[in-house]
């Protein structure tokens, strides 16, 4: 018996005639006395879950009409309809224990037979890429078994069609195909299509319930033979004109090859193609404000084929304060719960720095962690107090932290290898080890996996009571409830599949299914819903703008598969480009034929400026028809004037912009002092010179991947320290050996003190040996300055800073600053002042201080006074002109030394001016910008505005790669 | 398709089309692509491949609307017969062709390489070896992988091995950062590495190097030889002797006696050097030269053994991660052409066989590329094929595409390497007017003239040699071409400042006299083209940038990446400072850049803002805050930044600067539709304009040599050798074909650069203004070697071009007004809808669509849910046992009637599991279901005696509806479920009451726990009860509801 196929009134929306048509067929004379209209006889079969959900409502709003109360039909989708049809035998695997049971029967496979299938099989150790392996194979068999096919009929394929070669590649996956339906038989379990080929092969279908199609206009074989056993009872409702019978089955499915040739009856005046993603989403609004208030939101739905639009309609229609529904939903991979695990357990399993500042970030981390490291941010702040390094918060602890241990790259396993004195981080540490317990081990079983990552959810989340009503809280317990069938299908795979496996790969084994899982948002009536291209025909809003329509999305097509081309998906009878255009034509078809207002938006680019085109649907018409919408469809897409900037709605720009670079301030005190080398940040830039040494602004990053010239120098400088207080014996050594054995032993403890042994980075190891090597010419030099008579008469003290009054024009001003050494030649007497410079090229003294007629450094020239305040012998001080100079370590070896300045006394005593000008503009408050922002001041650039177009006069004059 | 073959194949030659600027190339293209289809030939046959998808996308609409204009205009069908060669090509055809085209728009095989590569790819990814699952990774997603393989190789144990690598990559310096030249030194060459075999990096040799017993023998023999006449030759000598001890060769080479004997030139200071000593010098030059050469070699070496340990690592995180590069894909394929498929397998996966191949912009193909296709188009043009043909089209002359991979070579000898190829030169213009062609004729006619080439010469006479006259078709176009200087800069002013701002004005002064008139403005840096932008704004002239800049150069964006900062940096007091001095201090709440708990409150607000709304949506109100306090152009650049948060959100992670670098370092032009468009003359490639101005000549004609420098046998072949770059003085020591090598790479660059020029050249239509800096104080000895230089050598080769001059010109400088009139636009204005864009909606009613559902089981505990709970372990394994127990107790009508057996049972639990999944059903609980069916209150409970009596005797009959759904409206939502059990009674057929109960099957464990569940569920049973209510017509007093506890034979009235 066949199926009875019905048509429904065609003029008006397919679920609003369905539900008329249930009425009318379940209508009861007693229905008075029951009070109930009752369709609890039927089933009605839905493409979609949204489609059920609208029928149900439109089925209880018939009942009220009625004063009954509705007792519903059930409303299933077409997915679930086989399993209401008949009892499977067996439990049904989970997708995860079917994936697993897919990667242990290609594992099996013997070498040649796999060879057919994948030429470079993975290792063996390589979990991850079986699985990849296995969920293709998945994929192609479900397909293929939803059809009610398996591998062996496609390896059968028929040898003289021309151009099928693949029937030993297929033999070979059937191989595989058996392997695993052992595997499942072997577990008592079944996976779903199978347990319908076998229902289907016993005949085991039957229902007393009445079966009514509605819109499932293109089933599988499966399925098609699963009502053949039921088909007195199923009932096709199509949604056409009756003279259209001739274009469906007698599953009331489309005929493809009908549908081919269907005309549609699109108005020129209903398309409208655009530019990008942000021109659609302002065609659609433009489209709403057509209407001027004719519709609700709730009567207004835009379709989306192409997801990656969602965002900017989101935005559009935000920005135009239009409520919207986008009804996929918010995705998991954005939920809070999805983040965290995903960073603790990338920390648990790699342990990096990044990964740690990564996961303290995550706010409920911090809410959880802020209290209780309260107790440890002010020990570690008192320490701190010198330094003006607070830390009132994690990040900033972390922050400091990771800037003094360069590049820590790795948290060590033993927190009591964290070098340094940092309470707050070994607390931090501690506390987050303690957190991540349950999931640090090794490897372990699936099941031990889930109990822990479970664990270290409920920590943070456990204590939470959500509201259901609140939509970001409702967002929340769905995601923890979807999170949490996930850990659950972890912990349900059947122990002969369960693998031992690395964090790693368990945490991917629970985030993948979710990655794209999204959470439909709750409903919001009177929000304009957003809705899938799929969703449309059984939509019944008024008013439509489907957006995108465009080859590829409506209709989608594929050429070329590694697996299912579609030639061999036509002689499969599998899902073709061909049944894909009759259903979006069918689509396409209804939308005209219901929708009050439909607007069709194509695209000319999508998010990726990748060219779009306009969907072949458009010319499914007379030829004359196709003929003149082709020439607007390819023609040259007209510049459209630029789009409203929606910021300024209800706004007048204003002329300039009130962005100002924040003037100083005037109630700073003059400094007590100024230390010689901030003399060069002032004649650089006033202003910046106000931001860094008088409001002592810093900016913190942790991405230093290894250490910047300042780390780099001021480790140099120690060691070098180091050796200018050292005793007679290896200072005044003229034996390079002895000298860089004393070198090369202060680096190392230096470094390992710093940076520990193994928890930096290796680059940074390798900057140590960048060091070292620098420090091996040194040592060379030094022994030859010995040679020549030079003497070390004094090095820079650690703890004590020389300070000295300068006679500035207000009176004397106090000047500090640090001598890196002072040399005395023993028969000359001369005495030589000398800086270390550690920057990767050498430069002269009078380079560095003065350019284009300016002083712009007086570090040396103020040394002259500082030198005076040196006893360089007991109770001997240095009195008048001392030489002042560099001792370059650039990186080019050969321009290792001494680099002594040539100023004359006029010069020196222009120097001391400007020092008093300097003196004098701080100390009246005078900071102002310098035209041209100085080398290394990015770090103010937002605040002096640097970017801002037409800031900058200057042009760097670097040539650009194109 | 049609079955019309009226086109003999012969129609179709093998043509290879090399097609000047501006001649039609796409329009060739297209020819030959409508000519295939109007010959029968299947679209998916036809594969038509070029570089960009914007140049794809623009051969595909040219395809179809020529096919369309000529289906509507009968002057466009005959220019498009004759074009395709195919007379017969009537209206009725074209329209038949035009339909069975558009329906099969899905099939056309129109594209970028990459995208038929990724297609090749994803048909073979098993076979190729390709990571299952891989996709196409990003950069920064590619960037990540790099630095990890690059720590990974420093993170390996061979701490000497590389150490002595990494002094051999520094050439023997000391430099501080490592990992950053690792990284810049492993991304720049994995390219090459990738193309070569490892041999071609070990080619090089060098000499010997001497013994040191041999040197200080030499060293001995020089000092012997007897110069007391010559004390000049004397002094170098012996200074040359102190170099050697000094180990400072470069000395000995580039100076004194050393320098002459190496020139061969003999003498020194007029005098000759005496034979024996020459003899001597030889032999120390040897040594030299080894050592130079040995360094070059170990060098190059070294970086070789560096790419070799970093391709393993990023090949195994790539395998890991999945995600590929697209060069990649093209090397997986290129290495596997031929050997992983048949044609005929590859016809199979791709859905068809491909007989026509149609190549466009074919000298910015790569040599992998080229091994992809080559296979395909040897097979097309199979002697005696018919039905198949090979296209390509391509101008060397336009190939500035060689730091990416192009390989403009090749193009010239693809006639070699495919025989039975026609050649066809294509240089009659379609676009510019004969004043532009012309000067571009005689400028690249004319550059070898140029006084000051050197080394130059060579490569710039044979690109001249081989530039073929120009014509155009354009004859009666008004035009006019200047070349002229800027003024002087004014004191303290850069010249290419003042130039930039005269090119500004020069701009404006044309815009005004030719409104609507197309003006590109091409430069070399983007940077440039930025500041061209301010100058022009400054103007008030309406300019769009292409490319544009970053959208930080907006106050307002900085902001908001302050903001975003202090988000993941609370105590960055540089934000914090830039935020609490901005004007919306206050109404973010961080008045004070020193407050670090009000800073770390912000910071914690703002994550999870970033958190719980996304990106898109916390920008925008950020945006909003800002956006009272910005100009129009801020109020662009921040809407922007809206735009692209929300497109940001899905890859969003717990870190804000993944998000800031991005807004950093994406450029973002100001969109506008501005007739003035500023660009780079790469972006300007295929556009054309009316006029076009040409600001930045005065750079330098070469650009930084490469690092390495590579050769190949023929550029057809893959690169064998390679070597790393040297300065000009060790590039004289390397054997001859090695020197010759570095001169092929920098005529490489040399041809690059004039295809620049050429190509920035053609753009114009009608006019080209090329403005250059006046010579500057300093007294020009000589004809500059950039752009500037070569246009003056060319057309005005006067040196000292004085400030503000015209110094050529030809055509009509009053061009503008020779136009036509253009005719006022006929098609129909297309008004959008509304002007205003406000939407407006019809106030909400009733609502009647989307209704808020409400379950009563939903309703349990209310609507609070504690998240612990639902974390507990077991919780799902609760309600499958849960469905199970439901599903039998379904099965129970009245206890006093049948009860069903085990197997009824078992074939429950079966349907069970169906429903809702993974069930324990080795060991049903069937004994606890008997147990509880055993429990008193519950038997009691179920049983039709309990009602009789409590009925006190009264006839009544009873009927128990099991799993009883429903849905009704209440207020605005829709309340639907299922009763457990609803129990009707009725008096002499009268409903009378009714009772809901409701299953439970929590374990319970105390007398308080009892009560607490039953106070969560006290609100499901409400709703049990209301629904009851409407089913039954029954008043409320007249139902009861009862929760049953299976667990503990509990029976809680409601
Ligand atoms: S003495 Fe040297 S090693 Fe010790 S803390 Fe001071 S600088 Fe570091």
């Amino acid at each position: 018996m066949a199926v009875t196929r019905r048509f429904l009134d065609w003029k008006r929306p397919a679920l609003v005639s369905a539900a008329e048509w249930l009425r009318e067929k379940y209508r009861r004379k007693d229905e008075a006395a029951t009070r109930t209209l009752d369709l609890r006889g039927a089933v009605v079969v839905v493409p979609g879950g949204r489609a059920g959900r609208r029928l149900l409502e439109l089925l209880v709003e018939q009942a009220e009409g009625d004063e009954l109360v509705l007792l519903p039909p059930v409303i299933t989708t077409e997915g679930q309809l086989p399993e209401l049809l008949y009892t499977p035998q067996r439990p049904f695997a989970s997708d995860l224990t079917q994936q697993l049971a897919w990667a242990a029967s290609l594992r099996k496979a013997p070498l040649s037979l796999l060879g057919q299938v994948i030429h470079h099989p993975p290792p063996e150790e390589d979990f991850n890429r079986w699985l990849e392996l296995a969920a293709m194979v998945r994929r192609l068999h479900t397909e293929l078994a939803a059809d009610g096919l398996h591998f062996g009929y496609v390896a059968k394929g028929d040898k003289s069609q021309t151009g099928y070669h693949e029937q030993q590649r297929w033999a070979a996956l059937r191989h595989v195909q058996e392997e695993y339906l052992r595997t499942l038989d072997g577990l008592n379990q079944w996976d779903i299509q199978t347990a319908r080929i076998v229902g289907i092969e016993k005949r085991e279908f039957k229902t007393e319930r009445d079966v009514v199609l509605l819109g499932t206009v293109d089933l599988n074989r499966a399925m098609r033979q699963i009502l053949d056993q039921v088909s007195d009872r199923v009932t096709a409702l199509m949604h056409a004109p009756p003279e259209w019978a001739d274009r469906f089955d007698e599953y009331g499915c489309l005929i493809p090859a009908i549908w081919k040739d269907a005309k549609l009856d699109i108005n020129d005046a209903q398309i409208e193609r655009v530019d990008g993603p942000a021109e659609q989403a302002d065609a659609v609004t433009r489209w709403m404000a057509s209407f001027g208030g004719k519709y609700r939101g709730d009567e207004i739905v835009v379709g989306v084929p192409d997801e990656s639009l969602v965002p900017q309609l989101e935005r559009q229609l935000a920005q135009c304060s239009v409520p919207t529904r986008w009804v996929e939903g918010k995705r998991l991979a954005e939920s809070a719960p999805y983040k965290l695990l995903e960073a603790a357990a990338q920390f648990a399993h790699r342990r990096r720095f990044s990964d740690l500042a990564a996961v303290v970030r995550h706010p409920d981390v911090e809410d959880w962690l802020q209290p209780q490291l309260t107790a440890a941010l002010t020990k570690q702040n008192a320490r701190e107090h010198r330094r003006q390094r607070r830390a009132e918060d994690i990040p900033t602890a972390l922050d400091l932290f990771y800037n003094e241990q360069f590049a820590a790259r790795l948290i060590p396993k033993r927190i009591e290898e964290i070098k340094g004195d940092w309470p707050a981080i070994h607390a931090l540490v501690a506390a987050i080890d303690q957190w991540l317990r349950p999931i640090a081990a090794e490897k372990q079983r699936l099941f031990a996996w889930a109990d822990g990552l479970r664990l270290v959810l409920k920590n943070i989340y456990g204590h939470r009571i959500l509201s259901t009503e609140d939509a970001n809280e409702r967002f929340l317990l769905k995601a923890c409830e979807a999170i949490e069938e996930s850990l659950e299908a972890l912990s349900l795979v059947p122990p002969e599949l369960e693998p031992e496996v690395t964090l790693g790969e368990a945490i991917r084994l629970v985030l993948r299914p979710l990655g794209s899982a999204a959470i439909p948002p709750l409903p919001a009536p009177g929000a304009v819903e957003l809705l899938g291209w799929l969703e449309l025909a059984l939509d019944d809003a008024p008013a439509l703008a489907v957006t995108s329509v465009n080859e590829g999305f409506v209709p989608k097509s594929t050429s070329g598969d590694a697996f299912l081309p579609n030639e061999l998906r036509l002689q499969l009878g599998l899902l073709s480009n061909e049944r894909r255009y009759a259903r979006d034509a069918y689509a396409l078809s209804v939308l005209l034929a219901t929708r009050a207002d439909l607007r069709l938006i194509v695209g000319h680019r999508d998010a990726e400026n990748n060219p779009l085109i306009t969907s072949r649907l458009l010319f499914a018409t007379d030829e004359p028809s196709a003929c003149a919408r082709a020439l607007r469809m390819f023609e040259k897409l007209e510049e459209a004037p630029p789009r409203d900037n929606l910021l300024s709605t209800g706004l007048k720009p204003r002329d300039k912009s009130n962005f100002h670079v924040p003037p100083p301030t005037k109630d700073h005190d003059p400094p007590p002092f100024i230390s010689v080398s901030q003399f060069k940040s002032y004649l650089a830039c006033p202003y910046r010179y106000y931001l860094g040494h008088v409001l002592k602004l810093i900016s913190l990053s942790d991405q230093a991947a290894e250490l910047d010239p300042a780390a780099f120098g001021n480790l140099l400088h120690d060691v070098l320290q180091h050796f200018g207080r050292t005793d007679e014996g290896v200072k005044s050594s003229t034996q390079p050996d002895k000298i860089l054995e004393f070198l090369n032993n202060r680096l190392e403890t230096l470094a390992a003190a710093r940076y520990g042994k193994d928890a930096g980075r290796a680059a940074l190891r390798f900057q140590v040996e960048q060091a070292r090597v620098r420090l091996k010419t040194f040592a060379e030099w030094q022994a030859r300055q010995t040679d020549d008579g030079w003497q070390i008469v004094y090095s820079e003290d650690f703890d004590k800073q020389l300070e000295c009054d300068f006679p500035a024009d207000d009176g004397p001003m106090k000047i500090r600053g640090r001598i890196d050494r002072i040399d005395r030649h023993e028969k000359d007497g001369i005495f030589r002042v000398l800086d270390y410079k550690t920057a990767d090229t050498a430069n002269k003294p009078e380079k560095t201080h003065f350019q284009s007629e300016k002083w712009t450094d007086l570090q040396l020239p103020l040394y002259r006074y500082l030198v005076k305040t040196v006893e360089w012998q007991k109770g001997a001080i240095i009195d008048g002109p001392v030489q002042l100079g560099y001792v370059n370590l650039p990186k080019d070896q050969a321009s290792m030394g001494c680099a002594i300045a040539d100023w004359s006394p006029d010069q020196l005593e222009d120097a001391d001016r400007t020092a008093r000008e300097v003196i004098h503009g701080i100390t009246h408050g005078i900071f102002p910008m310098a035209e041209d922002p100085p080398a290394f001041s990015e770090i103010y650039a937002a605040i002096c505005q640097d970017n801002r177009i037409g800031k900058r006069k200057l042009l760097p004059d670097e040539e650009a790669t194109p | 398709m049609s079955n019309a073959t009226s086109g003999s194949p012969s129609r179709f030659p093998h043509l290879i089309i090399r097609a000047s600027a501006g001649s039609g190339k796409t329009y060739q293209l297209s020819s030959r692509f409508i000519a295939l289809l109007a010959a029968g030939q299947s679209p998916d046959a036809i594969l038509a491949t070029t570089f960009t998808r914007k140049a794809a996308g623009e051969i595909f609409d040219r395809v179809l609307l020529r096919l369309a204009e000529a289906a509507a205009d009968e002057k466009k069908r005959v220019e498009l017969a004759t074009s395709i060669g195919d007379e017969s090509l009537t209206q009725a055809r074209v329209r038949t062709l035009l339909v069975e085209t558009l329906a099969s728009l899905h099939r056309l095989r129109i594209g970028t390489l990459d995208s038929f590569f990724m297609k090749m790819a994803g048909s073979f990814a098993l076979e190729l070896g390709l990571p299952p699952g891989w996709r196409i990774g990003d950069e920064t997603e590619d960037r990540e992988l790099r630095e990890e393989a690059v720590e990974a190789i420093l993170g390996a144990d061979r701490s000497e091995e590389l150490l002595t690598l990494f002094h051999l990559l520094t050439k023997g310096e000391a430099r501080r950062g490592i990992g950053e030249l690792v990284l810049e030194t492993v991304t720049s060459l994995y390219g090459l590495f990738r193309e070569t075999e490892p041999d071609a990096w070990r080619k090089l040799t060098s000499q010997e190097l001497l013994k040191k017993e041999e040197l200080a023998e030499l060293l001995e023999e020089m000092a012997a030889v007897d110069l007391s006449k010559n004390s000049r030759q004397l002094k170098a000598r012996d200074s040359d002797l102190e170099n050697v001890r000094l180990e400072d060769w470069g000395t000995i080479l580039s100076k004194g006696l050393g320098s002459k004997v190496l020139t061969k030139e003999n003498t020194f200071y007029s005098k000759p050097i005496p034979p024996d000593l020459i003899a001597l010098y030889e032999k120390l030059l040897g040594h030299v030269n080894a050592h130079f050469v040995s360094q070059v070699i170990r060098q190059t070496e070294a970086t070789h053994d560096l790419l070799t340990s970093f391709h393993q690592q990023y090949w195994r995180l790539k395998q890991e991660s999945g995600s590929l590069r697209f060069e990649e894909v093209t090397r997986a394929l290129a290495d596997a052409a031929a050997a992983v498929a048949s044609p005929e397998q590859v016809a199979f996966r791709l859905d068809g066989q491909i007989g026509h191949i149609l190549l466009d912009e074919f000298q910015d193909t790569s040599l992998p590329q080229w091994q992809v296709i080559r296979p395909l188009a040897l097979r097309v043009m199979e002697q005696g094929k018919k039905e198949s043909s090979f296209f390509c089209v391509g101008d060397v002359k336009q190939a500035i595409y060689g730091w990416r991979g192009g390989q403009a070579e090749m193009f010239d000898s693809l006639d070699q390497d495919l025989p039975g190829l026609t050649s066809q030169p294509l240089s009659k213009s379609f676009r510019s007017s004969p004043v532009v062609i012309d000067v571009v004729n005689n400028v690249f006619r004319q550059l070898p003239r140029h006084p000051k080439l050197d080394h130059y010469q060579g490569a710039v006479d044979q690109f001249c040699n081989d530039f073929p006259d120009h014509t155009t078709t354009k004859t009666d176009l008004p035009g006019y071409v200047c070349l002229r200087t800027a003024p002087h800069p004014a004191e303290g002013e850069k010249s290419q400042d003042q130039l930039l701002k005269f090119t500004a004005q020069q701009v404006a002064k044309l815009v005004a006299k030719a409104p609507g008139k197309s003006i590109g403005i091409l430069c070399r840096r983007n940077d440039v083209v930025a500041r061209l932008i301010y100058e022009l704004r400054e103007l008030e002239v309406e300019a769009s940038e292409e490319g544009g800049n970053p959208l930080t150069d907006s106050a307002a964006v900085e902001l908001v990446i302050s903001l975003l900062q202090i988000a993941d940096h609370p105590g960055d007091t540089v934000a914090r400072f830039h935020i609490a001095s901005s004007p919306i201090a206050k109404e973010i709440g961080l008045r004070k850049h020193d407050d670090s708990k009000a800073a770390a409150k912000l910071s914690h607000e703002l994550r999870t803002e970033l958190l719980r709304d996304g990106y898109g949506a916390a920008i925008y109100r950020w945006a909003r805050l800002l956006a009272t306090s910005c100009d129009s152009r801020d109020l662009s650049r921040l809407q922007q930044l809206v735009e692209m948060a929300y497109d940001y959100q899905p890859d969003s992670t717990l870190r804000t600067d993944a998000f800031i670098r991005l807004v950093q370092e994406q450029r973002k032009s100001d969109p506008s539709s501005a007739n003035v468009r500023v660009m780079t003359v790469h972006q300007a490639k295929g556009l054309e304009f009316d006029a076009v101005f040409l600001p930045e000549l005065d750079s330098r004609l070469l650009n930084q040599p490469p690092a390495f420098v590579a050769g190949r046998d023929s550029p057809l072949s893959s690169v064998n050798r390679v070597i790393r770059y040297a300065g000009d003085e060790v590039q004289r020591l390397l054997p001859p074909e090695w020197h010759q090598l570095f001169g092929e790479d920098r005529d490489r660059r040399l041809r690059e650069a004039l295809c620049t020029l050429y190509v920035a050249m053609t753009r114009p239509i009608h006019a080209l203004y090329m403005i250059i800096q006046p010579s500057g104080d300093r007294q020009e000895q000589n004809l500059p070697k950039t752009c500037a230089g070569m246009l003056r050598s060319a057309l005005a080769p006067a040196l000292h071009p004085p400030p503000d001059t015209i110094l050529f010109e030809q055509g009509d400088s009053d061009w503008v007004s020779k136009l036509e009139k253009p005719a006022p636009k006929a098609s129909p204005a297309k008004q959008p809808e509304s002007k205003s864009r406000t939407v407006l909606l019809a106030p909400a009613a009733r609502p009647t669509r989307g209704l808020v559902r409400a379950s009563p089981s939903g309703l349990e505990g209310g609507v609070r849910v504690n998240l612990g709970r639902l974390l507990d372990d077991k919780s799902t394994y609760g309600l499958s046992y849960g469905s199970l127990m439901h599903a039998w107790f379904e099965a129970i009508d009245w206890l006093d009637g049948n009860t069903p057996t085990d197997d009824d049972l078992r074939a429950i639990a079966a349907a069970v599991s169906a429903r809702i999944g993974e069930l324990p059903t080795r060991s049903l609980p069937l004994d606890s279901f008997r147990k509880m069916l055993a429990g008193p209150n519950l038997a009691a409970l179920l049983s039709r005696r309990h009602y009789e009596l409590s009925a006190e005797r009264k006839a009544i009959t009873l009927e128990a509806l099991r799993e009883l759904p429903f849905a009704f409206r209440q207020n605005d939502e829709l309340l639907s479920g299922t009763i457990d059990r609803l129990v009707l009674v009725r008096q002499s057929g009268r409903l009378t009451a009714a009772e809901v109960i409701d299953y439970k099957t929590d374990t319970v464990t105390s007398p308080a726990q009892l009560s607490e569940l039953t106070e969560f569920y006290r609100p499901q049973l409400a709703a049990y009860k209301q629904a009851a209510e409407r089913i039954t017509g029954l008043p409320a007093e007249c139902i009861t509801a009862k929760l049953v506890f299976l667990s503990v034979d509990e029976v809680v009235p409601i």
